[in-house]
């Protein structure tokens, strides 16, 4: 019946085929363009990131050589992957420094941008230009400067010209004129030379820091201030959890970058583009991969343990 | 009354000298509050003077840490050739001379490659921001189901090392084909290695350099937005397109602006995907790498079109360094030009951008 009563009246039925967008709720409108606006990224996704990935992988068993119909495969099971890890003389010593510096890099860059975070942080005359400075990092850390010639540079006076004006060489006489024991001062050395280095990455978090410890409010330190905290106790309280999101941020951050900044990736790339050996380098990829990853996603999940969400 | 005006008199007195009493009291109250608090206010006082210049201190001593490599780089640029090796200054050269610079200009061909670096790498700008704004607000605003899965695919890709899968793409880039299309037409897939256009796809798609970091900082700059000004957009009648770039990107601009120059920066600097996808001689430091690989033959190379006054000297390694750095110097300049112009809008981005609290 109510079918045959539509079926009369056309012009009552035709409008709502017409604009069955105008039929979808508001939410569900809402969804379709979240869609919409998410799709060139989901078309690159599935293309170019885990199309590549699960390709890396598959890669790593052929033995691939390049002529002029294209790649030419041959299986040959887990022969790349033993090359990789017993054959070849660099990756193995090369993902394992990989892996020591990162241990030691990324906790002093963390702690280093935090420290020069608040530096920044707070009123004080000339901020404008201090933070001008401090941002020029940012461009420094791309790796333009960094002098590269295709030779060793052999004399020695070629040698005191190309180092840097950060001589130590002051630092330690002072140091070993004194009693003071070598391996302390060793360690001290090798920090205070990595500062230079690491300051020069650390730019991105600095930022986010910077931007996270100007989003605590002012009120939460007043507070404390009124309460008696001393300031050390107030950054134990406040600043510390109030920005420890941020912390995990710069962690992932800088972890990834150091794994891609690593000295792996050219040996990967050697192998793979230079010396031709396009299995052997999908198997590497494909080790350093799963190891990077792997360390990432275990240690932002033990920090995250210890992190402190304001609203939640 | 002249009785009572008397007693009201004698009262006066009496009240007057007890107030005078009590106003002596409190004074004394009063000097010793003030020399306690005086005494406290040094104290602060102290502790605070000690404090700022410590920080002046660190800021001066860090930031002269951060400037000495460009310092250095210049000062080896600037130095006369007759003058390289020598031992008796530090800062400033004893001779100066802009050789150097004339022999890197010449051997980057910086004019035609400075143009098609800027031309190119903001295109790449536009489209990652773009594509990276798209798909921030649509995860910050518009979320359907399984968005917040795909928003563990974006952290993801950050942790990734691009390079670990650059064969891969290298590979897809050499065989491109959709749905097997071109294949069809021309009977093979098309090789895309050589020309930018590959780049722009990657960019395009939001899987260009560190893309997945640009939609995190500006998801948290979108969420930090007030709905209520949506809201009445849609209220109003707008739609969806409409809300996303007349509203929402015009006031989430100071994240676009730190997010815009990140991508400039990274894209320009990107040595890595432009060798790979299209290794031309053009983009500046792409060239730069290549002038250093070999630089006794890219002076020689142009040392027939220098000055007679100028004396090349192509065997000498430090000459060799002088012109790397002063190169090198060239190479980096229109990025420390952009950000000197830009830097006061992008640190006031930072601050706004809401990259902070979650």
């Amino acid at each position: 019946m109510i079918k045959k009563i539509n079926l009369q009246g056309k012009q009552t039925l035709e409008p709502k085929k017409k604009s069955w967008y105008a039929g979808l709720s508001f939410k569900k409108r809402a969804s379709l363009w979240g869609f919409l606006f998410l799709l060139p990224w989901i078309i690159g996704v599935l293309v170019f990131f885990m199309g590549p990935i699960l390709k890396t992988f598959y890669y790593a068993f052929f033995d691939m050589t390049l002529s002029n119909n294209g790649f030419q495969y041959v299986f040959i099971g887990f022969e790349n992957f033993k090359q990789a890890l017993t054959v070849n003389p660099n990756f193995n010593k090369n993902v394992v420094a990989a892996l020591s510096t990162v241990a030691l890099n990324v906790p002093i860059q963390i702690f280093i941008s935090l420290f020069v975070a608040m530096l920044l942080n707070g009123k004080y005359k000339g901020r404008g230009f201090f933070r001008l400075i401090f941002f020029i990092p940012i461009i420094l850390a791309t790796g333009i400067l960094k002098v590269n010639l295709g030779y060793s540079v052999g004399s020695a006076m070629v040698k005191e010209e190309s180092m840097t004006l950060l001589d130590t060489s002051t630092l330690i006489s002072i140091f070993t004129s004194g009693s003071f024991p070598p391996e302390l001062l060793a360690l001290i050395l090798k920090y205070v030379n990595m500062i230079f280095e690491v300051i020069t990455i650390s730019g991105i978090q600095m930022l986010i820091l910077l931007a996270g410890l100007q989003a605590i409010s002012d009120t939460l330190y007043e507070v404390a201030k009124i309460e008696g905290c001393s300031g050390f106790e107030s950054f134990c309280k406040i600043t510390l959890p109030m920005i420890s999101p941020m912390i995990l941020v710069c962690l992932i951050y800088s972890l990834a970058d150091a794994f891609a900044r690593a000295d792996v990736t050219e040996t990967i790339q050697n192998v793979t583009f230079t010396n031709a050996k396009y299995g052997l380098g999908a198997a590497m990829s494909a080790i350093y991969l799963l190891v990077s990853v792997i360390v990432i996603l275990v240690l932002s999940f033990i920090v995250s343990k210890g992190v402190f969400y304001y609203d939640k | 009354m002249t009785n009572s005006i008397r007693i009201l008199k004698k009262s006066d007195t009496k009240i007057n000298e007890f107030n005078i009493k009590k106003k002596h009291k409190k004074k004394l109250n009063k000097e010793a509050i003030l020399k306690n608090l005086n005494k406290r206010n040094f104290k602060t006082k102290t502790i605070q003077f000690l404090g700022l210049a410590l920080r002046y201190a660190l800021l001066i001593s860090l930031g002269f840490v951060i400037l000495t490599q460009l310092l250095t780089t210049l000062r080896m640029a600037i130095t006369d050739h007759s003058m390289l090796g020598m031992k008796n200054s530090i800062w400033i050269p004893p001779a100066m001379s802009d050789q150097s610079f004339r022999e890197a200009w010449l051997i980057l061909d910086y004019p035609k490659a400075l143009l098609f670096s800027l031309v190119n790498t903001t295109i790449l700008m536009i489209l990652q921001t773009l594509c990276s704004a798209l798909a921030a607000y649509s995860f910050a605003r518009l979320k359907f189901k399984g968005s917040n899965v795909l928003f563990g695919v974006v952290i993801f890709t950050i942790i990734v090392p691009s390079q670990s899968i650059m064969l891969a793409q290298y590979i897809e880039f050499r065989n491109f084909d959709i749905f097997g299309i071109f294949k069809a037409l021309t009977g093979q897939p098309i090789n895309m290695i050589g020309s930018t256009i590959g780049i722009y796809i990657l960019a395009a798609t939001g899987m260009g350099v560190k893309g997945g970091l640009f939609i995190y900082i500006l998801r948290q700059s979108f969420r930090n937005l007030p709905l209520s000004v949506e809201e009445a957009a849609f209220v109003d009648g707008a739609g969806f397109l409409k809300t996303f770039f007349k509203i929402v990107l015009p006031s989430a601009s100071s994240a676009l602006i730190t997010v815009g120059v990140l991508s400039f920066v990274w894209n320009y600097a990107d040595i890595y995907t432009m060798s790979l996808l299209s290794p031309t001689k053009l983009h500046l430091p792409l060239r730069l790498v290549h002038a250093q690989l070999n630089m006794g033959w890219s002076i020689s190379d142009i040392a027939k079109y220098m000055p007679p006054e100028y004396a090349v000297d192509i065997e000498s390694p430090l000459v060799h360094i002088a012109v790397t750095n002063a190169s090198a110097l060239l190479v980096i300049l229109p990025l420390l030009v952009i950000y000197l112009f830009i830097q006061r809008k992008f640190i006031q981005g930072v601050e706004r951008s809401g990259l902070g609290g979650d």
